[in-house]
């Protein structure tokens, strides 16, 4: 007796599905670290909540959509993923570290390492889509 | 009866920040440090941090040596010796049960020596000294 069946081999479309997947979920997390570093920012002029940017495979580099530096500060250059797959979040005002971290004179608002905080608390369900987004890849 | 158990305390990261004061560079090095605290007695867990990192940096007479202006929690006054340390509470989350009950709460505090750039050698000492009593340790308070 003869047996019949058809058979597919869907390893090459689920290797091509990876990558897109993966960049969605690392492109995800970093979006929301950008949006809670923006939300948890004390504002005194807005430049430093303005200047948080994120560059990620999947959505670009929001780099560049800040207000006017007030007196002497600037902003700091845009930073590059290390890799295709990598997103970067960051606050491109000069002083966002004496904010974050204090100064001698001031005691630290530490807005970027909440927003840090809030991004591991979220990452797990991020990455629970990924089974999700790899059969949306197929 | 101790009213905390410190879990656990590791560095996260180092710290390293300069700083212009009145025309000097002053630098501020130390590092972020994770707590694992589980309050015994009921009251709240970053006081207990507090008060667990504030007695361990306080014990040592190495450290208090190279740091005269003592501990300070969040900024030390204007007028104060020089170096002086400061722990400020960075982030945090609390570690529940399915049913919301408190196991623990995971904060960050950056634990830092503070002084003119001109003390360099003796920030960095400082700095390993706090590390050396915090990195990799537990207890109670």
């Amino acid at each position: 007796m003869s047996v019949s069946g058809v058979l597919y081999n869907l390893f090459p479309a689920l290797a091509r599905a990876l990558r897109p997947a993966c960049q969605t979920i690392s492109s995800d997390t970093a979006r929301f670290i950008e949006a809670a570093v923006a939300a948890n920012a004390p504002v005194r002029s807005g430049f430093m909540a303005s200047s948080a940017y994120s560059v990620t495979p999947k959505y670009g580099s929001t780099y560049g959509t800040m207000g006017t530096p007030p007196g002497d500060s600037y902003a700091l250059p845009e930073q590059a993923p290390d890799g295709p797959d990598d997103s970067v979040v960051g606050v491109a005002a000069n002083y966002g570290i004496y904010v974050n971290y204090g100064t001698r004179f001031m005691a630290a608002q530490p807005f970027w390492d909440q927003a840090m905080e809030q991004g591991a608390q979220v990452f797990p369900a991020e990455a629970a889509k990924f089974e999700k987004l790899l059969l949306e890849g197929l | 009866m101790s009213n905390a158990a410190i879990l656990s305390c590791y560095r996260e990261s180092p710290l390293e920040i300069d700083e212009l004061v009145n025309g000097e560079v002053w630098s501020n090095i130390g590092g972020l440090y994770r707590l694992q605290v589980q309050a015994i007695v009921p009251g709240h867990e970053l006081y207990y941090s507090f008060q667990w990192l504030k007695s361990v940096l306080a014990a040592d007479s190495t450290l208090t040596g190279y740091a005269p202006g003592g501990i300070w929690r969040g900024l030390a006054p204007s007028g104060t010796v020089t170096p002086f340390i400061v722990i400020a509470f960075q982030a945090g989350t609390d570690v529940l049960t399915m049913n919301a009950i408190r196991l623990f709460v995971n904060p960050l505090f950056q634990v830092k020596v503070t002084g003119p750039a001109t003390l360099s050698p003796t920030l960095g000492a400082a700095a390993a000294e706090i590390d050396a009593l915090l990195a990799r340790t537990s207890g109670t308070i």
